[in-house]
Parts: structure tokens; C-alpha cells; sequence
């Protein structure tokens, strides 16, 4: 009380627990600089950012010929990742590895820097009430909106950059239109609906699996208390891993889609493509 | 029985029924994956990739329905 007393004269930060309760589907804006508003997800953005580059100067500090313990084990994690892009993004996988590692790190610090216990627990007063200094930044929907936006763009610049202006054609279908096949005209339509779909697939995804984990554990922690919230928390864990993992692989296989060969360039492609199939195994066994 | 709880209803409604589909969806796709895998295991890390982005894809449904019930909860008046 005491602290919540100090806290109320200073306006400031306030370590102290109060009864739990599910996050409010808004981020809290906490402070203003000028015109731009810095909400609480976007310190908790911020937080993995700082956490980020640090442990990329720590795991790149002291580079060797011949690797130590915490290097080998990064290479072999890299290793398997690049390994994994290139199997399913074909044949632009390799390419495409950076994006695919950058979105699967990059998530992956904020979804498990926000099940660390006490990230939510720093409470600021605001004018109603009191709330979380940092906030998970994928619970937020811009972010998730913003990082979907993201590979949106890129998305359509791979395939304009692959396919030239005829990339156009598979949305708003003049050819067909000219050549009198109205129906594939009709079609386009619904593959221009179907990209702007998976903005909302994506983004979606993403926030309302961390935002629903949140809510699970506040929910749990009111009905049962903290022990029954460590069986729950462990499915909370995996799921903000799988999802940051799902991202990464959506952003890379989307964008392997468009940059495959067109029609008439995949038939003479298909030779290669079985002789891949067929190597395979030899290389497995 | 008045708007506010009309629009509650509708909103346990929607994410409800979808995840139905969404369920069956997923249950197909990974019991069909071990069946695969149980039928040929040198497969497994092959198949296990198609599982997820199978299952990615079912789970898609019950997002649009999750969207529909967020709509409901927190922006229709």
C-alpha cells in the first residue's frame, strides 16, 4: 500500500501485484513524444529488440576456426535452418533463408520474452487505473498487422520481379478476357480476394494465438492459482514457438509461390524436379 | 433478451461453430500424417512439414471465425 501510495505521488513505476486480470484487447499508450505515441507493446518491442541485439553480440563476439561449445551449437541451430528453407522453399529457398531466420528470431524473442515471469508485472498508473509497463508485442494487432503487411509487399514485388508485368494477368485477367473466356476473367477476382485474405490469415494468426495464451493464463490463474497455470503454461510456450515458427515458414513458402517458373517454363522444369525427388533418398540413407 | 447479449451469444457462437470444422480439419490431417509416418518412418521428417502446413491451413477457418467473434465482442455497438 505503500508502494501504491508513492506510486500514486509519483505517477511513476509501481512494482506490486494486484489481482490478475486479462489484458484489454488495446495496447495502453504510455508515453508521448510529439505526435508519436508509444504504447506499452511497443516498449515490450523495444525490450526484445535491446535483448536481441545483445545476443547477437554475444554469440558473435569471439568467432574461431574451430568452433567453441555456444558456437557450434548456433552454427548446427543456422545450419538446420538453412537446411529447412531450402527443402521448402525450392528454388528460391536458399535466397530467401534471411527473411525466413530474421521473422523466426524476431518472433521468437518477443513471444517468449513475455512469458517470462514478472514482464507484465510492472505496473505505471495511468489517468483510470493502473497497467503493464511492457506488453507482449505480438498481443498487440498492429504489430501482427504490420509484420503481415510486410510480407504482403514483398509477396507481390517477388512476383512482379519474376514474372514481369503479366503477374498482373492472374488477378485482373484481360487475356482471358480478350481471347472471350469470361469465367477465368470471373476467377482473378477470386484470387485477388485470396491475397488479401491472407493478410488477415496472418496477422490474425499470430496475435490471437500470443493474445488468447495471455488470456488462458489469466484465466487459469483466477480459477485454480499458480500451480495449475505450469501445466497450462507449457502449452502456452509451445504454442508462441510454433507460431513464430508458422510465420516464418508461411512468409517463405508465399513467397516461393510466386516466384516458381510460369506454366510453360515448369513443363520443361519437371526432368529436374523428379531427378531431385530421386536423389533424395540416396542422400538419407 | 436484449442487444448486448445477442451480441455475446453471437460472439460464442461464431468462434464456437467454427472451431468445429477447424477441429475436424486438423484431426484428419494429423491422423492421416500418422498413419504415414507409421507406414513408412524414413518419410517422417517430410511428411511432418506437410502435417504442419496442412493443419496451418485448417486452422485458418476458425481465425476468420475468431475475427468474426472479435468483431462482435469489441467493435459492433
Amino acid at each position: 500500500m505503500i508502494l501504491g501510495l508513492a506510486g500514486n505521488l509519483m505517477g511513476g513505476i509501481v512494482p506490486f501485484f494486484p489481482e490478475i486480470k486479462a489484458p484489454p484487447i488495446k495496447a495502453e499508450p504510455v508515453l508521448q513524444v510529439g505526435p508519436v505515441v508509444f504504447t506499452n507493446s511497443m516498449l515490450g518491442a523495444l525490450l526484445a529488440f535491446v535483448i536481441l541485439l545483445l545476443l547477437i553480440r554475444l554469440m558473435t563476439r569471439r568467432l574461431d576456426e574451430r568452433p567453441g561449445k555456444l558456437q557450434a551449437a548456433v552454427e548446427m541451430l543456422v545450419g538446420g535452418l538453412y537446411n529447412f528453407a531450402k527443402g521448402s522453399g525450392g528454388s528460391t529457398g536458399a535466397a530467401l533463408f534471411p527473411l525466413f531466420a530474421g521473422l523466426l528470431v524476431w518472433l521468437l524473442v518477443n513471444n517468449w520474452l513475455a512469458l517470462i515471469p514478472g514482464f507484465g508485472q510492472i505496473l505505471v498508473n495511468g489517468p483510470d487505473g493502473s497497467f503493464p509497463l511492457f506488453r507482449a508485442a505480438n498481443a498487440d494487432f498492429n504489430n501482427t498487422l504490420a509484420l503481415a503487411l510486410m510480407v504482403f509487399v514483398l509477396i507481390h514485388t517477388f512476383g512482379v520481379r519474376n514474372h514481369g508485368i503479366a503477374y498482373f494477368a492472374e488477378f485482373v485477367n484481360i487475356p482471358a478476357l480478350l481471347k472471350g473466356q469470361p469465367i477465368d476473367f470471373v476467377v482473378g477476382f477470386f484470387h485477388t480476394i485470396g491475397e488479401f485474405a491472407k493478410i488477415i490469415s496472418l496477422s490474425f494468426r499470430l496475435f490471437a494465438n500470443i493474445y488468447g495464451g495471455e488470456i488462458l493464463i489469466a484465466v487459469i490463474l483466477g480459477l485454480a492459482g499458480p500451480i495449475a497455470v505450469i501445466f497450462y503454461g507449457l502449452e502456452v510456450v509451445i504454442v508462441a514457438t510454433i507460431q513464430a515458427f508458422i510465420f516464418g515458414l508461411l512468409a517463405l513458402i508465399y513467397i516461393s509461390l510466386v516466384s516458381e517458373p510460369t506454366e510453360h517454363a515448369g513443363a520443361h522444369a519437371e526432368p529436374a524436379v523428379h531427378a531431385t525427388a530421386a536423389t533424395e533418398p540416396a542422400t538419407n540413407s | 433478451m436484449d442487444a448486448h447479449a445477442a451480441q455475446l451469444l453471437g460472439a460464442g457462437l461464431a468462434i464456437g461453430l467454427g472451431a468445429v470444422g477447424a477441429g475436424i480439419g486438423i484431426g484428419n490431417v494429423s491422423g492421416k500424417a500418422v498413419e504415414g509416418i507409421s507406414r513408412q518412418p524414413e518419410l517422417k521428417n517430410d511428411l511432418q512439414q506437410v502435417m504442419i502446413l496442412g493443419i496451418v491451413f485448417c486452422e485458418t477457418v476458425a481465425i476468420y471465425a475468431l475475427v468474426v467473434s472479435l468483431i462482435l465482442l469489441f467493435v459492433a455497438k
